[in-house]
């Protein structure tokens, strides 16, 4: 790819997201005028229309840029790791494990404050045990980690089961709301966004090595890549990512899968392009998708991750579609 | 003559079987040579051992006089190029930025490929008659296509030692003969050299001046090949009688059917 159209993808990402931050802070249940909004951002006057841009919806807006970044980094990784396009950052269980932890904290109706640590918890248990049991498994060959993962992920989601059937009914609704991923409990987006910087930067340091990942890690290796070091930083780099996602929000589905390939789409092979792209596009799109969450059955809100399964499950059934056509 | 890679009694097993046994070869400058025998024997695994991939053996292999484990992967990267028995369509880059792909050792670590790096990567391309698929994605090539990318980034990875398992599997006959020439005129010169698994006994005569012979049970026999290439000697590596008809332009062999 030239280096004029990388820069236009680049460019034109930025823009997307910007335009879906600032789409993001005028949608809500309240109407707030355009203009109005732009001067609360900046301005201080103790008003009703003021807090709801200062407290409600800007942390909101960035918490979902934020957590649709990290999901969509991880998931770009996750795919050169398990070199398996269906690769996301749920597939080795790393959700799974903190949804079964934060349902057993709602069990024990622990605080909601209680939820991210809890769940941070349950993303590093099951991303150890998964590490521990594939630590020996052949370097050349990726089923094995995929397996284990796939199979860890079954298990959490027995667990996830059998909580709900044995949960009080008034406590199930709040269950599933997280299980679907949530956006509304996120007043706090300074940590996630400084993970997603942190890890694009990480993430970018190792760009070259994921393009020849990308085609085998024995092809790699061939090239003079450590893939052992290659493997266990991926590995723990999109765990981390994954974890600080889902302590946020909960398991919000498809970002992941389907941002690394909408961009592979667009040309973007070379993850010096693919991995800065997908963060933009995974924060604009969750931007969008929790803005729609909000005000379709306004004053109700809907849990995000309908939406992004509703705009992912067909716009990843157009994607393969066309590339089967080509 | 210097050696360029040598293997000091290596020992590649895979588990408990012993596909070859104690093993001493010297590559030198300008010298190149065949793999050849049966499947199953260990030929892959060899080249992967060769090429440093098996760290548990580097300390047996030295390259340029200087032993293998003192090499980061990096360094051994330079020197040593390996072409994989499979290839790989990746998850659709472009033909020209797969190729490009085998600079990357000799890239600083945070560098982007230059101008030169491009026109070493277009230089193999045009030598193997992919100039005009640069830019076509890898999972729209055909397999004898997608076989000429993997040795254009071969080629464009610029090794002194190249190792190439079956590099002409998929090829079709004219492409089979362009490869070769390439890949000697490229490798089967000045300080550098060329190792090759290869099933058809003709090619291997004709383009390498040295064999491996891998038999049963660790057995192995190396050397020139007009020392190796008699009907008992390639009966007993294959297991099966093989006829050697002596031509105006040395001999050619088959299999009795």
């Amino acid at each position: 790819m030239q280096a004029s159209r990388r820069i236009l993808l680049l460019s034109l990402s930025l823009l997307l997201a910007a335009a879906s931050i600032a789409t993001g802070l005028l949608l809500g249940s309240v109407e707030i005028p355009t203009t109005e909004v732009w001067r609360l951002l900046f301005a201080d006057d103790a008003s009703v229309h003021n807090q709801i841009v200062d407290q409600l919806r800007l942390p909101r807006v960035l918490s979902a840029f934020a957590v649709g970044g990290l999901l969509a980094l991880a998931g770009a990784l996750m795919q050169v790791l398990l070199r398996n396009p269906l690769g996301d950052p749920y597939v080795l269980g790393i959700s799974g494990g903190a949804s079964a932890a934060v349902l057993g904290a709602m069990l024990m109706a622990l605080p909601a404050p209680w939820y991210t640590p809890v769940a941070a918890c349950g993303a590093l248990a099951s991303t150890l045990l998964v590490f521990g049991l594939t630590r020996h498994a052949d370097d050349w060959r990726s089923d094995r980690l995929l397996l284990t993962g796939v199979i860890v992920a079954a298990g959490w989601s027995a667990l996830i089961s059998f909580v709900l059937s044995i949960s009080p009914t008034a406590r199930l609704p709040g269950m599933l709301f997280w299980l679907m991923g949530d956006l509304s409990d996120t007043d706090r987006p300074a940590l996630p966004l400084l993970l997603l910087t942190g890890g694009l930067l990480l993430a970018l340091l190792r760009a070259r090595d994921l393009n020849i990942a990308a085609q085998g890690m024995l092809q790699a290796a061939a090239l003079g890549v450590d893939t052992r070091r290659l493997r266990f930083e991926l590995y723990f780099l999109a765990a981390l990512l994954t974890a600080a996602a889902v302590a946020a929000a909960g398991a919000i589905g498809f970002i992941g899968l389907i941002t690394p390939h909408l961009v592979r789409r667009l040309g973007a092979t070379d993850h010096r392009l693919l991995l800065p792209t997908a963060s933009l596009l995974g924060g604009s799109l969750l931007v969008l998708a929790d803005g729609a969450a909000r005000t379709l059955i306004s004053p109700m809100q809907l849990p995000v991750g309908v939406l992004t399964a509703m705009i992912g499950v067909p716009l990843f059934l157009f994607l393969l579609q066309r590339q089967v056509r080509r | 003559m210097t050696a360029l890679l040598e293997a000091r009694k290596l020992t590649v097993s895979i588990g408990d079987r012993v596909l070859c046994a104690a093993l001493d070869l010297c590559l030198e400058e300008r010298q190149s040579w065949a793999v050849l025998g049966p499947n199953g024997i260990g030929k892959s695994t060899l080249l992967r051992h060769l090429a440093g991939l098996s760290p548990g053996v580097n300390h047996k292999l030295y390259c340029a006089g200087d032993p293998l484990d003192r090499l980061t992967p990096r360094q051994r990267a330079q020197r040593i190029g390996l072409l994989l028995q499979h290839s790989d369509r990746g998850f659709g880059a472009s033909v020209l930025d797969t190729v490009l792909t085998g600079r990357h050792p000799h890239l600083p670590h945070f560098a982007w490929e230059g101008r030169n790096d491009l026109a070493i990567a277009r230089q193999s391309l045009a030598d193997l008659d992919l100039a005009a698929l640069a830019d076509r994605p890898l999972d729209q090539l055909s397999g004898g296509e997608l076989r000429r990318v993997d040795i254009a980034r071969l080629l464009t990875q610029q090794p002194r030692i190249a190792l190439l398992d079956e590099p002409l599997s998929h090829l079709d006959l004219g492409h089979q003969a362009n490869c070769l020439k390439v890949l000697t005129a490229r490798f089967i010169g000045h300080r550098r050299t060329l190792l090759m698994v290869l099933h058809d006994l003709n090619v291997a005569y004709r383009i390498c001046d040295h064999w491996l012979l891998l038999g049963r049970d660790g057995a192995w026999r190396a050397g020139r090949r007009e020392h190796l290439a008699d009907p008992e000697t390639l009966h007993a590596v294959f297991d099966h009688p093989i006829l050697r008809l002596d031509g105006p332009d040395g001999p050619w062999f088959q299999p009795r059917f």
